[in-house]
């Protein structure tokens, strides 16, 4: 089953509030009446809570006589106080779950393609995912520079030479030119030194900008904040 | 080549190259890993592979014209270059499983290739911890 | 620790949520290289994950798994079930996000499978939830003032009460009032329209305010 796809259509139509009368029409429709439903005074619920969220606006004459509306203004109040206690509330410490997790994924390590090493015999080799991870680590030590892809492609010779296409994320405070320069030289250096694979060439493409001011310790809002 | 052989020939080779300095573990191949992480005890005792029984991750076969040819699967630690300890694998495993078969009287000939498979470099302080 | 929710959710106004290029985020120190990594920004973790760098994919986990969590946790209201619903969720991610296509951010991602996990456990239980997963609003008597102990009442009752919810009304719920996202975002999340989602909005907060009745 695809995971992120849709669950399939569900019956939630027939939860709602005795507003909607069971059996009526196209889910869109459903939900406008639902935001019409009239309190007994003839005044939408919609607009009667679209009244009690306009904090600063004085309440017109009618909703601040209707018991109706206030009622429902009061109702509303009432459930965003529990609301905010129950946002207030701690997180679950996820910490033990994440750690289960990070150890499930390790023992499923997706493997991929294997580089020979540098070595004349072709029997020693390299996880392309582990190579990445380091030569993306020594770009990492490029000052503005932060890696994203790295692929690494053994040529067509069948020497045990290869190919690396880095991407990476770069600060704009800096000439680019020589950063990829610093940044070829970096992954060069680690090929050869942590690694002992056989690199010819390292295509560098800087695709992003990298904001280097710090990331928010709490990181809850990021997926606002972007 | 009998089982008792093949047992033999995984444990001294999966043995020979944990003793090499910069290898941590062994990765086991899925099937083994399926079974550990069946047992749960991946759960309990964290970066499963270095728990994996003895001889998980080496595979070996005969070829036809009687070469023994290994496959060790290993995670290294970071601090050490891959390249020098893959090569070290190689030679310590040949050396091991060539006397290996000698105590066995395997038939000859007895020529042993090792292909030295690196799939994870780790930072040992890095290892997630329950 | 940094556990604990957002606060009241803004207003999704001027916002665009996904931007061509969007600044990545990084800290520069000295020293990085053992370190980045914690400090990377979810976009650069998610293409070093689904290249298989599993360090990548750990900061991603030990990021977003106390909300994925509390997500889980007032979708099922349970903890067991909460666990092994956000532990394959995250499974899921991680053989999956060679194809992540990278138009959602990976949070909004997470959410989308996090809660389809959810709702397919919720339509397979059959049992009714055990009684001691749903907080009685009688018990957890010993905190002194009384209005603390009111208000802890009313939320015990909020937690009840949206266990009765349906699963989609809840959905949309937790995740407007408690997690803060925006229509948008929860109609991608979801897979339905925005309409869908006020819709659902409005008949949750209304079966809500009812269960208050007794608060007000």
């Amino acid at each position: 089953m695809a995971l992120d796809e849709p669950p399939p259509a569900s019956d939630d139509e027939s939860m709602t509030s005795g507003a909607v009368p069971a059996g009526t029409p196209l889910p869109a429709e459903a939900e406008l009446l639902a935001g019409a439903e009239r309190l007994p005074c003839g005044r939408p619920l919609g607009r009667a809570w679209q009244q009690a969220r306009d904090a600063g606006r004085a309440p017109d004459p009618h909703s601040s006589h209707c018991p109706h509306c206030r009622g429902a203004i009061e109702g509303l109040t009432a459930l965003d106080r529990a609301t905010r206690a129950l946002r207030g509330e701690e997180q679950p410490d996820g910490h033990r779950l994440a750690t289960r997790i990070i150890n499930a994924v390790r023992t499923e390590v997706r493997l991929g393609p294997m580089l020979f090493l540098d070595d004349p015999d072709h029997d020693l080799r390299i996880a392309e995912s582990a190579a990445a991870k380091v030569l993306r680590r020594a770009a990492d030590t490029v000052p503005g520079i932060r890696a994203a892809s790295c692929r690494i492609i053994a040529s067509e010779s069948g020497d045990a030479t290869h190919v690396v296409t880095i991407t990476v994320a770069a600060t704009l405070d800096r000439p680019l030119r020589g950063r990829a320069e610093a940044l070829r030289g970096a992954v060069l250096h680690s090929a050869e030194h942590v690694l002992g694979l056989a690199v010819t060439a390292v295509n560098v493409e800087i695709n992003a900008v990298l904001d280097l001011s710090p990331v928010p310790s709490d990181d809850r809002f990021e997926l606002r904040d972007r | 080549m009998t089982t008792a052989e093949r047992e033999a020939v995984h444990r001294t080779a999966a043995r020979a190259a944990l003793g090499v300095p910069g290898v941590v573990a062994l990765q086991p191949a899925l099937a083994e890993r399926l079974a550990l992480a069946a047992s749960r005890v991946v759960e309990a005792v964290g970066a499963g592979a270095a728990i994996a029984p003895v001889g998980a991750g080496v595979r070996c076969e005969i070829a036809p014209d009687g070469v023994w040819h290994l496959e060790v699967r290993c995670i290294l630690d970071e601090d050490h270059r891959v390249v020098d300890v893959a090569r070290r694998v190689r030679s310590d495993v040949g050396a091991a499983v060539d006397t290996c078969l000698v105590q066995h009287d395997a038939a000859p000939p007895l020529t042993v290739r090792v292909v030295v498979s690196v799939t994870r470099t780790i930072r040992p302080a890095a290892c997630e911890t329950a | 620790m940094h556990n604990r929710m957002g606060t009241s959710p803004q207003p999704a106004v001027g916002v665009p949520p996904h931007r061509a290029l969007p600044p990545l985020r990084g800290v520069d120190n000295v020293g990085v290289a053992q370190d980045t990594a914690g400090s990377l920004d979810d976009g650069l973790l998610a293409v070093r994950a689904a290249e298989g760098d599993e360090d990548a994919f750990a900061v991603l986990v030990r990021r977003h798994s106390s909300r994925m969590l509390a997500l889980a946790q007032h979708l099922l209201g349970s903890r067991t079930d909460a666990e092994d619903a956000v532990q394959d969720a995250f499974l899921s991610a991680w053989r999956r996000l060679p194809e992540f296509q990278h138009t959602a951010s990976f949070g909004t991602w997470m959410y989308r499978i996090v809660t389809n996990r959810c709702l397919s456990t919720l339509r397979r239980r059959t049992r009714p939830l055990p009684l001691d997963t749903i907080p009685d609003p009688a018990t957890d008597p010993d905190r002194s003032p009384p209005h603390v102990a009111e208000i802890d009442a009313a939320t015990a009752a909020l937690t009840a009460a949206l266990q009765k919810l349906s699963p989609e009304l809840r959905v949309c719920w937790v995740l407007r009032e408690l997690h803060g996202l925006h229509y948008e975002e929860i109609a991608h999340v979801t897979g339905s329209r925005e309409q869908t989602v006020r819709g659902r909005l409005f008949r949750a907060r209304r079966a809500l305010t009812e269960a208050m009745r007794p608060w007000r």
